[in-house]
């Protein structure tokens, strides 16, 4: 009986021992993600909840304040507008056209090499640069849309400058960087793919179209989620192409909510606003994870 | 599955091609302003310095 529990407490002591080297292992990441990660994001929640500092104000507790006058603040609900309408057109159309690109280069074709590049590199290019580019498109006088424009006889359109088309000319540039680097995530998906499938599928007599939808689709099922929650993270993270593209304007129809989060932190120098912004910003990126979690994961098929 | 050398096979991959010559239309617009002596206008002014 004694050597039964002197073994159980060995057995005991070990499991313990086991547990705090797995602790141990942990701790360098672990200390990494809380300073870095977690430990800004509670503070800016925890800013949010003073008020703006001045030289004869010091900062104090105002509770909901902050975020009551969020919703009053007409630039920001526009800017929470205009974000939500570029991630639900650019977010589809990325990933639709990542999807056939990927399709198009898995397939047998001469300079396969040359189209994937042509595919690819805009997701290489510098955002200024890629603005540089794009604003010889939509440049009024020079730009080459309102040349095609012309070559019809039609009015020119100031494409950056009115407040109906800019927020558009900001998703067609998205759209042409991002597809091509979702591509690469599709092409590799499809490149893990069994090839016997294909084959079985032919000598079955399977049409291309129903071989994709019952067998390609569902196996590509994890790589949509994981682009699907890439391209929602991009659509509310993106900053860089408003500064170089239209700076917000004309009358903030192309401000973004990161960009406007910028613009009070850094130019109105108004931080518990901008932190009560930030925390918004943080409930709708971690509610679509949930969402796409819960909902996706579900009818994903891991091989 | 059809084959590249089968009319459809063809048809597809010019269309391809046609995409990505399209898609790759912004940099070759940026070449050729870079290359051209009176496009431009000065946006690539240190090239020619």
């Amino acid at each position: 009986m004694s050597s039964f529990s002197g073994s159980a407490a060995t057995l005991r002591s070990r499991g313990w021992s086991l547990q705090l080297s797995g602790y141990l292992l942990l701790l360098p990441a672990l200390s990494f993600l809380l300073l870095f990660t977690h430990y800004p994001a509670l503070a800016t929640l925890w800013q949010s909840l003073f008020s703006a500092a001045r030289a004869s104000h010091p900062a104090h507790f105002v509770g909901l304040d902050n975020y009551r006058a969020l919703l009053n603040d007409d630039i920001f609900m526009q800017s929470l507008w205009n974000n939500l309408l570029y991630a639900l057109i650019t977010i589809p159309l990325a990933v639709t056209l990542a999807l056939l690109m990927a399709l198009a280069v898995n397939r047998r074709l001469r300079g396969n090499a040359l189209v994937r590049a042509a595919f690819f590199i805009p997701s290489l290019l510098p955002m200024i640069a890629i603005a540089n580019l794009w604003l010889f498109f939509y440049t009024p006088q020079l730009g080459i849309l309102n040349s095609l424009l012309a070559w019809f006889s039609l009015p020119a359109i100031n494409w950056l400058g009115e407040p109906d088309t800019t927020l558009y000319c900001l998703m067609a540039v998205s759209v042409w960087r991002e597809a091509g680097f979702f591509m690469i995530f599709y092409l590799a998906a499809l490149q893990q793919i069994d090839p016997r499938l294909s084959e079985a599928a032919a000598i079955e007599g399977a049409s291309r179209g129903y071989f994709f939808r019952r067998v390609q689709w569902p196996l590509l099922l994890p790589t949509t989620l994981f682009v699907l929650i890439n391209a929602s993270m991009n659509a509310f993270r993106i900053v860089d192409q408003v500064i170089a593209m239209t700076n917000g304007g004309p009358n903030n129809s192309s401000s973004l909510l990161l960009f406007y989060i910028y613009r009070t932190a850094f130019s109105f120098w108004d931080m518990p606003a901008a932190s009560a912004m930030t925390v918004v910003l943080l409930v709708i990126l971690g509610s679509i994870a949930l969402i796409k979690f819960h909902l996706l994961d579900k009818r994903a098929h891991y091989q | 599955m059809k084959a590249a050398s089968s009319p459809g096979g063809f048809a597809l991959n010019l269309l391809i091609w046609l995409a990505a010559l399209l898609w790759s239309l912004p940099m070759l617009v940026a070449l050729w302003i870079a290359i051209h002596p009176a496009a431009g206008q000065g946006t690539f002014r240190c090239w020619r310095r």
